[in-house]
C-alpha cells in the first residue's frame, strides 16, 4: 500500500497550475526517481484540465491510481497511489488538504502561484503520515456526505483525452516532462508496454 | 610507418600484459624488471592485503613470485614474525585499517626496509600518518619508497578486467539499482566505480575518448571519470599521462574509445543459458577469478537410511593463459570442446606410444646390441633417442595435465547439461531472443519435470518475458505463475523484471538476429563411436551463428560510426579537450581502432564471449570487456529477488 504523490493545484483556463507538490519515489530505483516524478506532475495537471469543476474521479492506469478532486471554485488535489491504497482515504485526505490550503493561501494567489511561491508546507508531512492510513484520520472523521457513486472511474488515461487527442502528442509538447523521460516513454511506448505511470 | 603500425599493435598490447609489467615493476623495487638479467634476484618479503591478493594471483604464479625473488608472502593482517634483515613490499589498499597496522609494523622495526606500494592513491593525511609513526619509530631512513601503483582493478584475460572482488557488493547490481539508496551512498558507490576505472586507464597508458547513454548510472560514471581524467591531465606536475608512464601508447594515433553501457539495457544475457565451454563453466561449476572449484562426489548416492553420504573429493583448478587448450577452446561450442579433449587424448596416446617404443629400443639396443657391437657404437643413437625422449617428456606431462584437467572440468559440465537438459533451455532461449517462431509451447517446458531446475525455468520465462513484444494477458500471465510456483520456483524475481520493463529504454531487437541450427548427427559419430570420455547421447549437437547482442551492437554502433536511433543521443566526453564540452555530437568522425566496453552494473562470460567474437571478424581491431562485477545467472537471480522482498 504506497502513496507516491500529493498535489494541490489550480484549474485554469486553459491550463492547470501546479500550487504545490509532495513526491515519495523511494520505492524507485535512483535514476529512474526524476523521471518518476516528472511524470507524477505531468499526470496530474492533465488529469485536473481534463476534469469537470465540482467532481471527483479515480484514474486508473496499470498498478497505479490517480484520484483527483476539483472544488467548485476551481481548487483540485491529486493524489497518486498504488492498487491497494483505499480510495475512500484518499479522497478525505484531498478534502482535508484543500481545506487546510484554502485557509492559509490567499484565493488571489491561486491562479498565478508556483511551488517556489506558494507559502503551505504542510504537504510533505501528510503525505508521510497518510502512508499508513490507519495511522492517519479514524474513520469516524471521514465525511459521511462521501457519495461513493458519485465518483467518477476511469480505466485508462486515454479516456480522458478529447476525441483525436494522443497522450503521445500531449507528451513530446510538455514543458513539465525532460527529454529523458520522454524518451522513456517513446521507447516504452514502442515496445507496446506502458511506461509504469502512464 | 611499419614503426608506427607496430607501435599502435602494441599500443593494444593486453591489458594483462600491462599490468603484469607494473606488478614485476613494483616487486623489484619499482625500478623497471628487465628479463633475463644475470644475477639472483634480491630476497624479500610480500605483505599484501586480500585486495592485493587477488589482482596479483589471476597473474602471477607462485612460482613467479619466487623467481622474482619472494620468498614469503603474508597477508597484511596475520600474525607475523619480525624478520629483520630482509626488505619487505607492501601492496595495499590505503584505507586507515591498513595504515594503522603498517605503522604498527614499522614502530615493531618487523623488516629491514619498506617499499610501500598502495593499490589506489593514499590521501595526503594518510601520507602524513606513515611519515609520523616512521618518525616516532626512528625508521624514517627504513621507509625506501612510497607509491601509488594505480592499480585497483583485477585483469581476468587478455581481454577482460573487473574492479574488484573483496567490496563487490558495493558495487553491485542491487547497489547501483536498490530503491532505498539514498544521495550519498550513491556518490560512494561511483566514486568507487570511477577510481578502478581511472586506475585501469592510467594502467593502459591512454585517454580515452568516452560514450555513454543517458539517465542511468553509466552516465554518471562517464561525468566522473571525464572529470577526473581532466583534472589529471590539466595537473601539469602530477599528471600520470606523460611520455614515460604511458609506454607504447604515445605512439598509436588513435585513443581508444571508452563505451559505458547500463546493465539495465539487457537483462536477458545475464539469465541466458549459454553453450560456450568458459561461459558454461561460470554458469554451471563454482568458477571464480580463473579457478574452478569441482566437488567429485565418489561413490554411490542413494544411501540406506541412516549411513552417511560417501566424502566428496574436491579438486581445484587454475585456467590460466598457459593453458593452451582452455585459451584455445575457452569460447567455442561445448560439443567441439568434448571433440576436441578426445582428439587431444588420442594424440597423446599416439606421442605416449612412440616414447615407449623408443624407450623399448633403447633398452634393446642396451641389452643386445650393446654388448655385440660395443656401447660406443650405439651411443651416438642413444644419445638420440634420449634426447627424443627427454624433449618431449615436459610437453607431453603438460599434455596429460590438461587432458586430465579438462575431462574432468568438461565432465562436470556435461553432468549439469544432461540432468538439466541445457541444449533445449539454450537453444529455445536463443529463438526467442531473436523473435524466430517457438516449436514448443513455454508452458510445456515449465512443466517438464525432467527438464531443468526450477531456477531453469525461471530464467527461461524472466527471458520470455524480457523479450517478449507484447505483454501477455493478465489470463496467460496467471497460467504461467501458476506452472511455475507449481515447479517450485520463487516468483519475486519476476516482480522486479516487471517494473523494470515498464521503465527501462530498452535496446530494440535488430533486423538480423541469426539462427541456432543443430548440426546434422554425422559430426557427432566420432564422439559417440570411439568409446569416447564423454557419451553426449541425447545432446544435441548445436552451432552458434554469430548473432550481436545489444552491447555488442552498441559497440559497434559507436566504433564503426554508425548513425542508430538506440546510440545518437550517447553522451561524449573528450577529456583532453580544454572546455568541458557535453555536446554528443562527437568531434572524431573515424572509426575506432580500440575500444574498451565497460558494464555498469555488473556482466557475464557471454557478454565477453560475444564481443570476442565480433572483433575477431575485424582486422586490427580490439577489444576490452569489463563490468563491475561478474556474476552468473544464480548470483544475478539471487540479487534480484532481494528487491521483490523490500
Amino acid at each position: 500500500m504506497k502513496l507516491y504523490s500529493l498535489s494541490v493545484l489550480y484549474k485554469g483556463e486553459p491550463k492547470a497550475v501546479l500550487l504545490k507538490a509532495a513526491y515519495d519515489v523511494s520505492s524507485f530505483s535512483f535514476f529512474q526517481r526524476s523521471s518518476v516524478q516528472e511524470f507524477m506532475t505531468f499526470t496530474s495537471q492533465l488529469i485536473v484540465e481534463r476534469s469537470a469543476k465540482g467532481t471527483r474521479s479515480s484514474v486508473k492506469e496499470q498498478e497505479y491510481l490517480c484520484h483527483v478532486y476539483v472544488r467548485n471554485d476551481s481548487l483540485a488535489g491529486v493524489a497518486i497511489a498504488d492498487n491497494e491504497y483505499p480510495s475512500r482515504v484518499a479522497f478525505t485526505l484531498l478534502e482535508k488538504v484543500l481545506d487546510e490550503f484554502s485557509n492559509q493561501v490567499d484565493k488571489i494567489d491561486w491562479p498565478v502561484g508556483s511551488p517556489a511561491t506558494i507559502n503551505y508546507t504542510s504537504l510533505d508531512s501528510h503525505l508521510s503520515r497518510y502512508q499508513n492510513p490507519r495511522e492517519a484520520d479514524p474513520m469516524s472523521k471521514v465525511q459521511a456526505e462521501l457519495d461513493e457513486t458519485k465518483i467518477i472511474l476511469h480505466n485508462t488515461m486515454e479516456s480522458l483525452l478529447e476525441r483525436g487527442e494522443k497522450l503521445d502528442d500531449l507528451v513530446s509538447k510538455s514543458e513539465v516532462l525532460g527529454t529523458q523521460s520522454k524518451a522513456f516513454y517513446k521507447t516504452a511506448r514502442k515496445q507496446n508496454s506502458c511506461c509504469a505511470i502512464m | 610507418w611499419m614503426l608506427g603500425v607496430k607501435m599502435a599493435a602494441a599500443a593494444a598490447s593486453s591489458i594483462r600484459e600491462r599490468q603484469t609489467v607494473a606488478l614485476k615493476r613494483m616487486l623489484n623495487f619499482n625500478v623497471p624488471h628487465v628479463k633475463n638479467s644475470t644475477g639472483e634476484p634480491v630476497w624479500k618479503v610480500l605483505i599484501y592485503d586480500r585486495f592485493g591478493q587477488d589482482i596479483i594471483s589471476p597473474l602471477l604464479s607462485v612460482k613467479e613470485l619466487r623467481d622474482m625473488g619472494i620468498t614469503l608472502h603474508l597477508l597484511l593482517h596475520s600474525d607475523r614474525d619480525p624478520i629483520p634483515d630482509v626488505p619487505a613490499v607492501y601492496f595495499v589498499m590505503p584505507t586507515e585499517e591498513n595504515i594503522d597496522r603498517m605503522c604498527q609494523d614499522l614502530r615493531n622495526q618487523l623488516y629491514e626496509s619498506y617499499y610501500l606500494n598502495f593499490i589506489s592513491a593514499i590521501s595526503r593525511s594518510k601520507l602524513e600518518d606513515i611519515a609520523n609513526a616512521a618518525l616516532a619509530a626512528s625508521a624514517v631512513t627504513q621507509v625506501a619508497k612510497v607509491f601509488d601503483q594505480y592499480l585497483n582493478f583485477i585483469t581476468l584475460e587478455d581481454d577482460m578486467f573487473v574492479l574488484c572482488n573483496q567490496n563487490k557488493e558495493l558495487v553491485s547490481y542491487r547497489a547501483i539499482n536498490r530503491p532505498d539508496i539514498t544521495d550519498t551512498e550513491m556518490e560512494t558507490v561511483m566514486d568507487t566505480i570511477v577510481d578502478s576505472l581511472f586506475c585501469f586507464f592510467v594502467t593502459l597508458g591512454a585517454v580515452p575518448i568516452i560514450r555513454c547513454s543517458r539517465g542511468t548510472a553509466a552516465e554518471m560514471v562517464a561525468m566522473k571519470l571525464d572529470k577526473k581524467l581532466r583534472e589529471n591531465l590539466r595537473d601539469a606536475r602530477n599528471s600520470l599521462f606523460t611520455g614515460d608512464t604511458l609506454g607504447a601508447g604515445q605512439f598509436s594515433f588513435q585513443r581508444p574509445l571508452l563505451v559505458l553501457v547500463d546493465r539495465n539495457i539487457d537483462l536477458a544475457t545475464p539469465l541466458h543459458h549459454t553453450w560456450t565451454y568458459q561461459a558454461l563453466v561460470h554458469d554451471v561449476l563454482d568458477f571464480h577469478l580463473n579457478r574452478v572449484n569441482l566437488e567429485e562426489s565418489s561413490g554411490v548416492e542413494n544411501s540406506p537410511a541412516g549411513a552417511r553420504p560417501k566424502r566428496k573429493n574436491k579438486k581445484s583448478y587454475d585456467l590460466t593463459p598457459v593453458d593452451k587448450f582452455w585459451q584455445k577452446h575457452k569460447g567455442s561450442p561445448f560439443p567441439e570442446v568434448a571433440e576436441s579433449v578426445q582428439q587431444e587424448l588420442e594424440s597423446y596416446r599416439a606421442q605416449e606410444d612412440e616414447v615407449k617404443r623408443l624407450k623399448s629400443i633403447m633398452l634393446l639396443k642396451i641389452r643386445v646390441l650393446a654388448p655385440q657391437r660395443g656401447i660406443i657404437a650405439i651411443l651416438g643413437d642413444l644419445n638420440l633417442s634420449v634426447y627424443i625422449t627427454c624433449s618431449s617428456l615436459p610437453e607431453l606431462l603438460e599434455k596429460k595435465r590438461l587432458i586430465d584437467l579438462h575431462t574432468n572440468v568438461a565432465t562436470a559440465v556435461l553432468e549439469h547439461i544432461k540432468a538439466r537438459k541445457l541444449d533445449v533451455y539454450f537453444e529455445y532461449e536463443e529463438k526467442i531472443m531473436s523473435k524466430t517462431t517457438l516449436d514448443k509451447s513455454l508452458l510445456d517446458i515449465i512443466s517438464d519435470p525432467d527438464a531443468g531446475t526450477p531456477e531453469d525455468k525461471m530464467r527461461l520465462f524472466l527471458i520470455y518475458y524480457i523479450s517478449t513484444q507484447q505483454a501477455p494477458s493478465e489470463a496467460d500471465l496467471e497460467q504461467y505463475k501458476k506452472a511455475l510456483t507449481d515447479a517450485g520456483c520463487n516468483l519475486n524475481p519476476l516482480q522486479y523484471i516487471k517494473q523494470w520493463k515498464a521503465f527501462t529504454k530498452m535496446a530494440s531487437a535488430p533486423a538480423n538476429y541469426g539462427n541456432t541450427t543443430t548440426k546434422p548427427m554425422g559430426l557427432l559419430s566420432r564422439v559417440m563411436n570411439t568409446g569416447s570420455q564423454f557419451v553426449m547421447e541425447g545432446v544435441k549437437n548445436l552451432v552458434l551463428k554469430q548473432q550481436n547482442l545489444p552491447v555488442t551492437r552498441i559497440l559497434d554502433n559507436l566504433m564503426e560510426m554508425k548513425s542508430n536511433p538506440e546510440t545518437d543521443d550517447y553522451r561524449y566526453f573528450d577529456p583532453k579537450m580544454l572546455r568541458g564540452n557535453d555536446s554528443s555530437v562527437p568531434r572524431n568522425k573515424n572509426p575506432f581502432q580500440e575500444a574498451i566496453v565497460f558494464v555498469v552494473g555488473g556482466g557475464n562470460y557471454i557478454e565477453y564471449q560475444n564481443l570476442v567474437d565480433y572483433i575477431k571478424g575485424k582486422q586490427g581491431k580490439h577489444v576490452l570487456y569489463g563490468c563491475s562485477e561478474l556474476f552468473n545467472a544464480t548470483q544475478f537471480i539471487k540479487q534480484v529477488k532481494q528487491f521483490g522482498q523490500s
